[in-house]
């Protein structure tokens, strides 16, 4: 398992980004029509929150610096389950929902080491079939088994 | 390593399988046939809705008549995309339908940056239901007739729909813009909220669907002063027409269509307009559609797109004038 | 006494044996779909309206509102054993009855969850049942000025959520406010950080970001500890799922505010029982001489949101029924339902169709005994879940999620962004910024700002109305009260503990 290395400015990326998303918000906010406190527009409470939001992240940096992650972000099972679930979303319509789902078994299951196949492959068919059976054919999900 | 081959496997096997899915999809259908398989029916709302709720109704005699099932799926999102894509992605073969209604005219304008264009990407079968909206007062505010509270409210004048975008909505907006007066519309999440907020007396007026108020209006929660359409409604025959009380070009109708997509076979699309003809016109689906409060009828494909563009027309020019945003 | 009559007569209709099997079929199909996260009650009631088209309208609204209500009494099941919630609102029951479980408490945690359930709605069927038009005029009374208010109050909850720095809770709660407001802005139509993408036009889908945030981020977590969770040793015979005598005591009088808070919040159309849930947590944190051991297992932390969640949704039919205005979008489906059989819902239901009426009243309570003796034998086999390997139980869960979320509204991008929450809500997490808050903020956000805005407008731009308005004004100053009482309190515990650690 790699871990990403544990960098002292690590813990500043969250205020960082919330300081980011804040700005971006008021920005983005100023174009819809702000209005006045008791006429507000659309761009009012955006433009409110987005600066609060600045503000904490603000805070957060001068305060809580000394805060590291609680542990380490393991690399293998994040890419695992990104994978897996990306593959699910965008295939299911167009591949199906046996392949979709068994696809994002095999993926995920990648996440823990010493991946057991026989199991996999099984817990695989299973969920598949067994998910088509409830979700598609007995509640109706509109899709289709394959393509 | 392993797990490498493995996952290129999985990938290939899925793309293969997807190919093959294009494949059988490609197969031509002999329309001699039509139909030789049930037919899917698209519908961009949730279940219940009066959408929903008509199309299943006309759904059953509907499939009968044609020999096949008619199968709803539900595809509700923002502007019917969801519904709208969906139809595009799948066969001009006939098999699969979709329904079209007012709103879509209005999402034509309020979504216009979209990767189709429903004018040229699908063409009509018939209409299938026509509605009226209601204007509404409280039965206690004293109220005689439309043009007295104009008279009496003017600018003052506060109406609730549902959000902005909605027929009802821009319905209200057009109102506003043909009567003259400046009233405040307040927009509210849900029918049910508008009713609410009619019940509370803080609003004077209500614009929505007749079906959806039916309730109130049967049990004198809320009383009719006006309805929308061209004449009046036979449920209600003591309501006049908004045009008869005095506002000028002054007509509102929202209808349900069946479409299809453009290069779908014109025998199919023959054979499916004779069919909904006949259902919608049987004594039973104009009795059970009359009790729900909309009108059950069917048009030609013609007239059906050139309502269709009236609508996209109308509405473009009230959603400008009301200066409503668009995605 | 008119009522009881009336009720007789409804319980007559409702102990046919099709409507008892269709209740049946309701209570089970409700309970395992709120047990699977991801997909809740609502697409399930959408997915089987069209089977209660061939059916009398009576048992199919049974079965129907069977599923809806029936779904709040498994929902907890996956908070508490997996850390992952079956529903939005059951995302509170995660927070003590996880604790509980990792502490060899799952059995009682289910138990316990199961009664309150029962509780809840019980109490909500009976105010239904003898009071249901006086509080259905009650609730349609409030106005936005009112819904603002109670939103507010509902806000200062917040705070009882985070765990650690307050600082961070805050941010939370604030990007969860503006995340809410994604969307279409109800006022004035206008398209609010949409991105021209026409998924987001409706806003973010509360279920993928549910899902993801407490579901996806908890397997991520495990997995990126590589602690995965011990197989329960537990012991399931009946003695060690009864709780002991204080445990009781704690349990009925959380139970009892938790119901109130409910059936209250449940009863107002347009709240819904993420709210209510959320209130209740907080009312009883609040509240609490011992606020510390909330998080970690506390009795009063799943006896409440379990009550109120069950007594909310039962409450939600009190206006749903009585005037016609239903009071959630679940209602709403389901009137639709009653559409096609030429029943137009509205207040002459009660009279025109008293026997229907007073036939799905109690249909409830049967239903909800039904649950009961359903639910608590079968806890024994939920403990024994988590024996299931993890390897096994991880990807099995994702794959629910996934389904669960896209059946929503047969839409994929609801699942990419159940992925984008689950990795947010995962690294966020991992710098001590906590999730509960978040999903307060987006669930009130919306609400607040357009109750505000509508209450301006329908004022005239009087910012008197918040004042003048009875109901309002209760409310602002419950939110003063409580504000002055967390203070008055936080400085006496400082006084007295100069030197503590404050989070």
């Amino acid at each position: 398992m790699k871990q990403i290395l544990k960098h002292s400015l690590v813990p500043l990326l969250p205020p960082l980004a919330f300081i980011l998303v804040g700005l971006a918000t008021a920005f983005t906010a100023v174009t819809y029509e702000i209005g006045t406190f008791t006429r507000m527009g659309p761009g009012f409470v955006p433009m409110v929150l987005g600066s609060i939001l600045i503000l904490l992240g603000g805070l957060t940096l001068c305060r809580d610096r000394q805060s590291e992650p609680q542990t380490g972000i393991a690399l293998r099972p994040f890419i695992a389950v990104t994978t897996g679930i990306l593959f699910w979303a965008l295939l299911v319509e167009f591949a199906g929902f046996l392949p979709g789902s068994a696809g994002l078994v095999l993926l995920t299951s990648l996440a823990l080491p010493h991946t057991r196949w026989h199991s996999v492959l099984i817990l695989a068919t299973v969920l598949s079939v067994a998910g088509y059976l409830l979700f598609v054919l007995q509640l109706g999900v509109p899709l289709n088994a394959v393509g | 390593m392993k797990q490498a081959v493995i996952l290129i496997g999985t990938l290939t096997i899925s793309l293969l399988l997807t190919a093959c899915g294009e494949q059988s999809q490609t197969a031509v259908e002999s329309t001699a046939d039509y139909p030789s398989k049930p037919i899917r029916v698209i519908i961009p709302f949730g279940p219940g809705g009066l959408a929903d709720v008509t199309l299943r109704l006309a759904g059953e005699p509907l499939g009968e008549g044609l020999g096949q099932r008619l199968v709803i799926e539900n595809r509700p999102g923002a502007g019917g995309v969801a519904a709208t894509t969906n139809i595009l992605n799948s066969e001009a073969d006939g098999y699969t339908l979709i329904v079209l209604t007012n709103g879509t005219t209005i999402a034509e304008t309020l979504f216009d940056k979209l990767p189709y264009q429903i004018t040229e990407d699908l063409v009509p079968v018939s209409s299938v239901t026509w509605f009226d909206l209601v204007l509404l007062v409280h039965p206690d505010a004293g109220v005689e007739s439309l043009e007295a509270l104009l008279a009496e409210k003017g600018n003052d004048l506060k109406i609730a729909t549902i959000n902005p975008g909605s027929t009802q909505n821009l319905t209200a907006e057009l109102f506003n813009t043909r009567s003259g007066i400046d009233a405040t519309i307040i927009p509210y999440r849900t029918t049910p909220d508008v009713l609410g907020a009619l019940l509370r007396q803080e609003v004077d007026l209500v614009i929505d669907a007749y079906t959806a108020l039916k309730g109130a209006i049967d049990s004198g929660q809320a009383r009719p002063v006006a309805v929308t359409g061209e004449s009046r409604n036979p449920a209600m025959p003591d309501v006049p027409t908004v045009t008869e009380a005095g506002i000028e070009d002054f007509v509102v109708t929202g209808w349900n269509a069946l479409y299809a997509k453009a290069g779908t076979p014109p025998e199919i699309l023959r054979q499916l307009n004779d069919s909904v003809a006949r259902v919608v016109n049987t004594q039973d689906i104009q009795n059970r559609f009359r009790e729900l409060g909309v009108e059950a009828r069917a048009t030609s494909a013609e007239q059906m797109q050139e309502r269709l563009l009236d609508d996209i027309e109308k509405w473009r020019q009230v959603i400008e004038t009301a200066g409503i945003d668009t995605l | 006494m008119e009522t009881l009559s009336y009720l007789a007569i409804g319980f007559e209709q409702a102990l046919t044996p099709q409507a008892l099997l269709f209740c049946l079929l309701g209570v089970s199909l409700g309970t395992f779909i709120g047990v699977l996260p991801g997909i809740g009650s609502l697409t399930t009631i959408a997915l089987c309206l069209p089977l209660t088209f061939h059916l009398e309208p009576l048992p199919g609204l049974i079965m129907l509102a069977g599923i809806f209500y029936g779904a709040q009494y498994g929902s907890s099941t996956a908070s508490i054993l997996l850390n992952v919630p079956g529903s939005a609102p059951a995302a509170i029951t995660c927070l003590d009855g996880y604790p509980m479980s990792q502490q060899g408490r799952a059995g009682i945690a289910l138990f316990i969850t199961t009664i309150a359930s029962f509780i809840g709605g019980s109490f909500a069927i009976l105010l239904l049942v003898f009071f249901a038009p006086i509080l259905a005029d009650f609730a349609i009374s409030f106005s936005a000025a009112d819904y603002f208010s109670i939103m507010i109050l509902a806000l200062t909850a917040a705070s009882t959520l985070s765990v650690g720095s307050p600082l961070k809770g805050l941010t939370m709660v604030v990007l969860g406010l503006l995340l809410g407001l994604v969307g279409t802005d109800i006022n004035s139509g206008q398209f609010r950080f949409t991105f021209g993408i026409p998924a987001l036009a409706d806003g973010i889908n509360l279920v993928a970001l549910a899902m993801g945030l407490f579901g996806v981020a908890e397997i991520l977590n495990n997995l990126s500890n590589g602690n995965v969770p011990l197989a329960s040793r537990e012991d399931i015979s009946l003695k060690n799922m009864l709780p002991s005598k204080q445990d009781w005591k704690a349990f009925r009088n959380a139970c009892l505010r938790g119901s109130v808070i409910g059936s209250f919040i449940g009863m107002l159309p347009g709240t819904g029982p993420t709210i209510a849930t959320f209130m209740a947590y907080a009312g009883e944190k609040k509240l609490s001489d011992t606020p510390e051991k909330f998080g970690k297992g506390a009795i009063e932390g799943i006896s409440a949101p379990e009550a109120a969640n069950n007594a909310s949704v039962q409450a939600a039919f009190i206006p749903t029924l009585t005037l016609g205005v239903p009071g959630d979008a679940i209602m709403a489906v389901m009137l639709g339902g009653l559409l096609v059989h030429g029943i137009t819902p509205g207040p002459q239901l009660v009279t025109t169709d008293a026997a229907l009426f007073w036939g799905v009243v109690a249909s409830f309570w049967i239903g909800n005994a039904l649950l009961l003796v359903l639910n608590l034998p079968m806890i024994g086999l939920w403990v024994k879940l988590l024996s299931i390997p993890y390897r096994i139980l991880f990807p099995s869960v994702l794959f629910l999620i996934c389904i669960g979320v896209y059946s929503v509204n047969n839409s994929s991008v609801d699942v990419l962004l159940t992925l984008g929450f689950g990795l947010l809500g995962f690294f966020l997490n991992r710098f001590g910024y906590p999730s509960a808050p978040l999903l307060l903020g987006f669930v009130l956000g919306p609400l607040i700002e357009e109750n505000f805005r509508r209450a301006l407008v329908l004022s005239g731009s009087n910012l008197a109305t918040f004042i003048t308005r009875p109901i309002s004004l209760v409310f602002l100053l419950m939110t003063l009260a409580l504000l002055s009482f967390t203070f008055w309190r936080g400085s006496i515990r400082h006084l007295n503990n100069p030197s503590g650690v404050n989070p």
